[in-house]
């Protein structure tokens, strides 16, 4: 398990992944310019990044799937450049699971320590299965599985061949809403379990964000910011950064989360304040976002965690927050 | 019952309606088109022909040899097509589908007399086996290509990252998905090379003769009562091939 100190820093972890200044060239694009970055061992480590942000080109890489055009790809010390999928220490949890369809839960999680020739597999097999909670339904097909019980399988069949590396591919985006959560929970506490190194590939900043242990914010290719879920939330690098974590009120260069925004008919006297026009109130339950734009056009919201709070479309408002508050980016 | 209830039946009736009669008269003892009673007198004549006995065993051997290559090659032909989404490649494929089959026939035949130029060989069931070969592929790719559509690309990727290298994937993951598909498209194979007549008629040699050809020679030469009770045999036999095969397709 990843032991974190103070913001960021996961001191004393040796590296299991490194990747140095990778690149892969497509007829089109340049989809991976230059990364470079270290992956402690037993890290939850996700990349992070909107689609056709390269993210996906170094899952392939790193799985075998794709050559990379210029850069290495270590892995505990040894190169991977040039390995066979089936040569490399890694496995896989595939977006769509990739179970094969003509065989049981439990010969689909047996598939791997077969072809390695290990004949007295039954106990990993059970185990695995039942680590994921599927002891009971190991007979089953594919076909007869829930999609939760699916991607179960396929994180049991990754795990069985006790990886130095797992990779995830947006392994919860085929899940409804509901189940998503609990898979992820239940995937956080595998992984601190039995303390593999996890490569989580991601668009979805509130699973990166709720499971990592360090995050690569990535951009065209490129890496915009590494750091902790806080820090990237809370300290983004970049523009981007901030806008693609959360949603972000621009004051010129100065960026202010929707919650840390304050909203009043009068703002209290010693702040300074920004007048703004309600132009609507969205509820929303837990809370309320009211949208107000200011005299030279800008929009601003603020979420407000008192749901009894309304405002009328029209009204005169004033917005604040604390100077500490603000998210201080470069370009 | 309402109008389209009746325009249904009337067109089923259309359907099946002449097989029916065919069944039903292979039964009759009169060898003219009026019921007179029952008898299996054509069924026993049809199993003591000599000639229907030798062009049925041409037929069912040339089928299955057709079938078993026709299926292999057409199988790795549609693999191949995926892998490299070739999709030129694959219209081209379903071109021999729509070429009239006396065209494919009359270009059989013209290709094999001028191979007989630069070989030593003749007509015969090897011109046939081969010519039920080429026009039998493309439907097996076309019935294993819809297989493969709907199958998930990882699944090799899949098999790979557990350790398999690429032949075991192919061999363990993909040949094993595709079995259904590759069932249907033999069994499609095997019912397209059994009754075949024009391209069959032009490419077989004197001793390739084919149960199509004995049963359109006989026709010709007027209503026969044995002629009805092949056809009924081989329909209901082909009947539950295709109810097989359609299982197949389903699983």
């Amino acid at each position: 398990m990843a032991i974190i100190f103070g913001e960021g820093n996961l001191l004393g972890m040796a590296t299991a992944l490194e990747l140095k200044a990778l690149v892969k060239q497509f007829p089109t694009a340049r989809v991976v310019d230059g990364i470079s970055l270290n992956i402690p061992k037993g890290c939850f480590y996700s990349l992070l990044g909107p689609s056709g942000c390269g993210k996906t080109t170094i899952f392939r890489m790193i799985a075998g799937f794709s050559e990379p055009d210029e850069g290495e790809i270590i892995l505990n010390g040894r190169r991977l450049n040039g390995l066979r999928p089936y040569e490399r220490p890694v496995t896989t949890v595939f977006q769509s699971y990739a179970l094969f369809p003509h065989l049981t839960a439990y010969e689909n999680v047996a598939f791997g320590l077969r072809r390695r020739g290990e004949t007295n597999f039954d106990k990993k097999v059970r185990d695995s299965l039942a680590m994921v909670g599927l002891a009971e339904k190991a007979e089953r097909f594919p076909a007869n599985l829930s999609g939760g019980e699916k991607q179960r399988t396929a994180l049991a069949r990754a795990l069985v061949l006790e990886p130095e590396l797992l990779l995830l591919d947006e392994p919860l985006s085929a899940l409804d809403p509901a189940l998503r959560k609990r898979v992820r929970l239940e995937l956080k506490q595998i992984q601190q379990r039995i303390g593999i190194t996890f490569v989580f590939i991601t668009h979805d900043q509130e699973e990166a964000l709720s499971l990592s242990d360090r995050i690569a914010v990535m951009n065209k290719g490129k890496i915009e910011q590494i750091g902790t879920p806080r820090e990237i939330y809370l300290q983004p690098a970049t523009r981007f950064v901030a806008g693609f974590l959360g949603a972000v009120n621009w004051i010129g260069p100065v960026g202010v989360r929707p919650e840390w925004t304050r909203i009043g008919r009068t703002a209290p006297g010693d702040v300074e304040s920004v007048a703004a026009t309600v132009e609507t109130a969205v509820f929303l339950g837990d809370s309320v976002h009211v949208h107000a734009k200011t005299a030279d056009g800008a929009v601003i919201t603020a979420q407000v965690h008192d749901s009894a709070v309304d405002y009328e479309n029209g009204e005169q408002v004033r917005l604040w927050w604390d100077k500490s508050d603000e998210l201080r980016v470069s370009q | 019952m309402r109008p389209l209830t009746w325009f249904a039946v009337g067109i089923y009736a259309f359907l099946h309606v002449p097989l029916l009669i065919l069944c039903a008269f292979s039964f009759n003892s009169s060898r003219f088109t009026i019921w007179e009673g029952f008898s299996l007198e054509w069924y026993r004549q049809m199993f003591t022909d000599a000639q229907l006995g030798e062009a049925a065993r041409n037929s069912l051997l040339i089928a299955a040899a057709s079938t078993v290559l026709a299926t292999v090659i057409g199988t790795l032909c549609s693999y191949g097509l995926w892998k490299k989404q070739a999709k030129w490649l694959s219209g081209s494929l379903y071109l021999s589908l729509v070429t009239p089959e006396i065209i494919s026939g009359i270009s059989l035949l013209a290709f094999f007399q001028w191979a007989f130029r630069h070989w030593q060989f003749q007509l015969g069931m090897h011109t046939v086996i081969l010519a039920h070969v080429a026009f039998s592929i493309s439907y097996v790719v076309l019935v294993v290509m819809a297989r493969l559509r709907t199958a998930e690309p990882a699944l090799e990727e899949a098999a790979l990252d557990l350790g398999a290298n690429e032949w075991q994937a192919f061999w363990l993951v993909t040949l094993p998905m595709l079995r259904p598909g590759i069932m249907a498209a033999a069994l499609l194979a095997f019912t397209v090379s059994f009754d075949d007549y024009v391209i069959t008629s032009l490419v077989a040699g004197v001793d390739s003769e084919t149960l199509p050809m004995v049963l359109y020679a006989m026709a010709r030469r007027g209503a026969n009562p044995v002629v009805s009770a092949i056809s009924a045999l081989i329909f209901v036999g082909f009947g539950a091939l295709i109810l097989i095969s359609e299982r197949l397709q389903k699983t």
